[in-house]
């Protein structure tokens, strides 16, 4: 699905180039639960954007479902990652003036499904989560637990084959955090492909497989 | 479907965050309601005369000679009617003259009751044609035929009949009684003459003398005609018929269009204005919009920064880069549309007032015609393309990766815009203040100082046969009321002018002005005498001058030098400060002050300042005991010195009006600025607290940069206003020199304002707790 080959990415900062990516070289197989780890500041967080094509990179080849994403224009990328990729975040980042309902339904949105297809897939995901209830309440009236559900509510409902999360339980109690794991296990044994970075070894063992960063570079893979 | 999102969107951010779309909508209602004022104003002003079926053919005679003014360029909508017969003997291409002679005030009525008409014209049956007329009760061809005949318009017969039934019907005019032959539609506002009753002309006897009958001509030419050419016909083939003149008068044509805004050098123009202010106004309109746009454009650069997330979110979601433009853009077109509709409603509501600020003749109906509505639509919907043409650009450029960052703040994001725009802001309250002080300043100057006399309190008793009434007992009774400080009975106040006629000196050519007064003449104007003494009763031989008399005389010693006054040798027995005449532009004429009954026209009255209203009450009881048959009108001398300075007051006036509007909208711009300057900088002000930072350094942290962007503002204001005023200034024969402290004041007064504006937030965000503002959740 996903193939890395000596990714670098790099900024300047005077004479001096720091590199944020060094020598990438990763490959994810559809079905996969990968988990990238690592201390602050050793890219986690920068190789999530790269693979989910809202950042560039600078050298490098990245092939995503057979498309050469280095060769992509901007408008061929975001086109791309519209349709395949759910991106979940730390905080959330749901749209404050829009319910539970309108966020879930936004992806669609932009994809121009017809209102009654957008209906019943709003529908579908609410009930699914469990959160009917919720669907008329902003988010601001939300628990953070119930945000970042409506956030993974929101990333599936497009019906990704691939979810991206930074850090989705870093915001959240153990208890909530738990909760949430076990919804991306789930998923996993559905079928969808989902890559997480994250602080915590508990959070890692969920994944079928786990990278380890250090400065940029991949320095352990299991 | 994505539309409504979209808009839904919008209202709900619009009602989230209350302050700064409150701060928007008045700031924008306020900017509008002076700008639709405008705009509707300046529309109506430039709608004079331009309803009428044939404007292109119709013109007014206006003459240039010697008796009004050459030496000044005053050129006259005034001349000789008898002129009329020559011109349609001698020149084919005229299709017809129309003469119109007016009066100020005539008595009408029948024999039980006179009352005072202000609109009364005798003209030709032209004027029907000429002002494209519609009767509604007579036949237009044949109303103002015969002699005697009278026609009046809906809400006069009305007021004098009660019904518009009156054909053949009788009405008393000053001596005159005419038969009523026609009723007419009332003369739109937009018209430059303004009448309510027209007598067919040839009721007068004496039509052919100059001398008595003069007034306005207006003439209509055949199609096709070069009107130049018909000046030069009518200028050499008539200069021989003028026999009662040594040197005939240059005519010359001017087009019915230009009369109302064209015509500030032309004498007798009744109900022009001066089309300059009418630009000033137009600029003044659009400092406004801008003004309040650039609010809107600072308050939506700041609201973007602070939703970067949701603005990225978007994208990420898939968003187009229009959708994500159209957001900010609907929420503009949201605010302003809010704030039109209400500026509209405003402006129904305070219609009145409205016009009685601005001396305008707006109506409900002309403010909500389509074309007015569309021009107000127009400017609304200019206002929103500015106002979120740059936000809908900022927001375009984003990359969504930039927005979700978690390490971003905007604290390094300069708002590059926004504080030229404040400047701007700043610069234009400045510069406004500025020019409210130097036309006060002016005004003072010329309606105190310069004046000569002193204007407050004093009223005219007028009526249109005064020398049939018996004023001197009047005089006496009036006197006699606690009230009165004194009176004078006399030919015209300073500013009608008196009598005023050319002397041709061989050195030095100039106008002299002659006034016909009584010995209180002086006292009760408040005039200076600067040297000799004031008249007594028995001065009949003595005549007083003024300064300017004595310059153009060149005399050493004016006491006891003698001159011609009305027939006689009279003797020079005192000398006042001169006194501003009816002519604004010029210097001051010579002036010559005698005591006689010639001429005689009204009663001054200067009143104790107190009492003014309960006197007024008695001196109308007084007169119409003393003089039942002539009905008397009363104005104030301070309202005759307005109507002289009429476009003058009117900007002194309404310059002060915007520059208030201009600091309210700059103040709702400034408080949202440091609203959300605080917002911002809210963990920089708790780190600094708690690193040892006092109150005292925390406010001015926050508070210098509004210092910085007034200096520069001042900066930039002091020529613009300097270049501004000297402009204006040029106009007048006397004025006030433009001096630093004008600067100094306006400075000082935007600087208390906007430190009133911001200090409050600035000391409240000082005095946080600063474990409050570290708390991060």
């Amino acid at each position: 699905m996903i193939q890395l080959e000596k990714i670098f990415k790099w900024v300047n900062s005077g004479a001096n180039r720091v590199f944020l990516l060094q020598d990438i070289n990763l490959e994810i197989e559809k079905g996969e639960f990968v988990s990238i780890m690592g201390p602050s500041g050793s890219g986690k967080s920068t190789l999530l954007n790269v693979i989910g094509m809202l950042d560039g990179f600078d050298e490098g080849k990245y092939t995503f479902q057979g498309e050469p994403v280095h060769q992509l224009k901007e408008k061929q990328k975001s086109a791309l990652y519209k349709k395949h990729i759910g991106f979940v975040f730390q905080a959330y980042h749901l749209i404050d003036e829009l319910t539970v309902y309108e966020n879930i339904e936004t992806p669609l949105l932009y994809q121009d499904l017809k209102s009654s297809e957008r209906k019943a897939r709003v529908a579908d995901i609410l009930d699914r989560f469990n959160i009917v209830g919720k669907k008329d309440l902003f988010p601001a009236q939300l628990s953070g637990g119930q945000q970042q559900l409506v956030g993974i509510a929101r990333a599936l409902v497009a019906q990704p084959q691939l979810i991206l999360a930074d850090e989705p339980t870093g915001n959240l109690n153990s208890k909530q955090g738990e909760e949430i794991m076990e919804l991306f296990k789930q998923l996993n044994k559905e079928g969808v492909t989902i890559i997480q970075v994250t602080h915590s070894e508990k959070n890692a063992t969920y994944g079928s497989k786990v990278i380890e960063l250090l400065d940029g570079r991949i320095v352990n893979r299991h | 479907m994505k539309l409504s999102i979209t808009i839904k969107k919008a209202i709900r951010h619009l009602i989230r965050n209350k302050t700064n779309s409150l701060l928007n909508i008045i700031g924008l209602t306020v900017g509008f309601i002076c700008v639709f004022c405008i705009a509707s104003y300046v529309l109506h002003e430039y709608s004079f005369d331009q309803n009428h079926p044939d404007k292109e053919n119709t013109y007014r005679i206006i003459s240039n000679d010697v008796n009004t003014g050459t030496k000044d360029k005053m050129q006259s909508a005034m001349t000789y009617l008898p002129v009329r017969k020559f011109i349609l003997e001698e020149i084919p291409e005229v299709k017809d003259i129309v003469r119109v002679k007016a009066y100020q005030q005539i008595t009408v009525g029948n024999e039980n009751e006179l009352s005072i008409e202000k609109g009364f014209i005798w003209s030709d049956a032209g004027i029907l044609n000429i002002f494209d007329i519609q009767l509604i009760e007579g036949h237009k061809k044949t109303a103002l035929e015969a002699p005697g005949s009278v026609i009046i318009a809906k809400t006069a017969a009305k007021k004098y009949f009660g019904t518009t039934n009156i054909i053949n019907r009788t009405i008393q005019v000053d001596k005159e009684t005419l038969t009523i032959t026609g009723v007419f539609d009332d003369i739109p506002s937009n018209n430059h003459l303004q009448f309510t009753m027209v007598g067919a002309i040839q009721t007068l006897k004496n039509l052919e003398d100059p001398w008595s009958q003069q007034g306005h001509l207006y003439l209509s030419l055949s199609k096709n005609s070069d009107p130049l050419q018909v000046v030069k016909k009518i200028n050499t083939s008539i200069k021989s018929k003028i026999w009662w003149v040594s040197e005939a008068p240059v005519f010359s044509l001017q087009p019915l269009q230009d009369i109302h805004l064209y015509s500030s050098n032309i004498l007798v123009s009744p109900n022009s204005i001066d089309i300059r202010y009418l630009y000033l106004f137009a600029v003044i309109g659009l400092v406004i919009v801008l003004s309040t746009t650039f609010n809107c454009i600072s308050l939506s650069i700041a609201d973007i920064y602070n939703r970067k997330q949701n603005i990225g979110i978007s994208k990420i979601l898939g968003s187009s880069k229009l959708e994500s433009i159209i957001q900010p853009v609907t929420e503009c077109a949201i605010l302003c549309f809010i704030s039109a509709i209400s500026a509209i409603l405003f402006s129904l509501i305070l219609i009145d007032d409205i016009n009685q600020v601005m001396e305008s003749s707006l109506s409900a109906a002309f403010l909500i015609s389509t074309n007015n509505l569309l021009i107000l639509a127009g400017l609304t919907f200019i206002v929103i393309l500015i106002s979120s043409a740059y936000p809908a650009l900022l927001v375009s450029k984003f990359k969504p990766i930039s927005l979700v960052n978690k390490q971003i703040t905007p604290a390094k994001t300069k708002l590059v815009f926004r504080k030229p725009l404040m400047v701007i802001q700043n610069a234009i309250v400045i510069i406004l203040l500025m020019v409210v002080i130097v036309v006060n300043k002016q005004m003072k100057h010329l309606g105190n100082d310069r004046l000569g006399f002193n204007k407050e309190q004093v009223i005219i008793l007028k009526s249109p046969n005064f020398r049939q009434a018996n004023t001197e007992l009047t005089k006496q009774q009036i006197i006699n009321l606690k009230e009165v400080s004194s009176a004078s009975i006399s030919m015209s106040t300073p500013l009608g002018g008196g009598i005023s006629f050319f002397v041709d000196n061989i050195e030095s050519p100039y106008y002299r002005s002659d006034f016909t007064v009584d010995q209180d003449y002086i006292q009760t104007l408040g005039m200076n005498i600067i040297s000799g003494r004031d008249f007594t009763g028995t001065d009949t031989n003595s005549i007083i001058v003024n300064e300017a008399m004595v310059l153009a005389k060149n005399w050493q010693e004016p006491l006891g030098q003698k001159i011609d006054f009305f027939g006689t040798e009279r003797e020079v027995i005192g000398v006042v400060q001169n006194f501003q005449m009816s002519n604004i532009r010029s210097e001051i004429n010579p002036a010559v002050l005698g005591l006689g009954s010639q001429y005689k026209s009204n009663i001054l009255v200067r009143m104790h300042p107190l009492n003014v209203e309960s006197g007024i009450e008695k001196i109308q009881k007084i007169w119409s005991e003393i003089n039942p048959a002539q009905p008397m009108t009363y104005s104030f001398l301070d309202t005759d010195f307005e109507t002289l300075f009429k476009s003058e007051v009117k900007f002194q006036r309404l310059s002060k009006i915007f520059t208030g509007v201009a600091i309210i909208i700059t103040c709702l711009g400034l408080y949202a600025a440091i609203l959300y300057a605080v917002q911002r900088r809210v963990k920089e002000i708790g780190i600094r607290k708690v690193l040892g930072a006092s109150g005292n350094t925390i406010v001015s942290l926050l508070l210098k940069e509004y210092v910085m962007i007034l200096f520069i503002a001042f900066i930039i204001a002091i020529p613009v206003s300097w270049w501004l005023m000297s402009k204006w200034l040029e106009d007048f024969a006397y004025k006030i020199p433009i001096e630093w402290w004008m600067f100094a004041v306006a400075g000082l007064a935007a600087f208390t304002i906007i430190m009133i504006t911001t200090g409050y937030q600035a000391i409240k965000s000082a005095l946080i707790n600063p474990v409050k503002s570290l708390r991060s959740e």
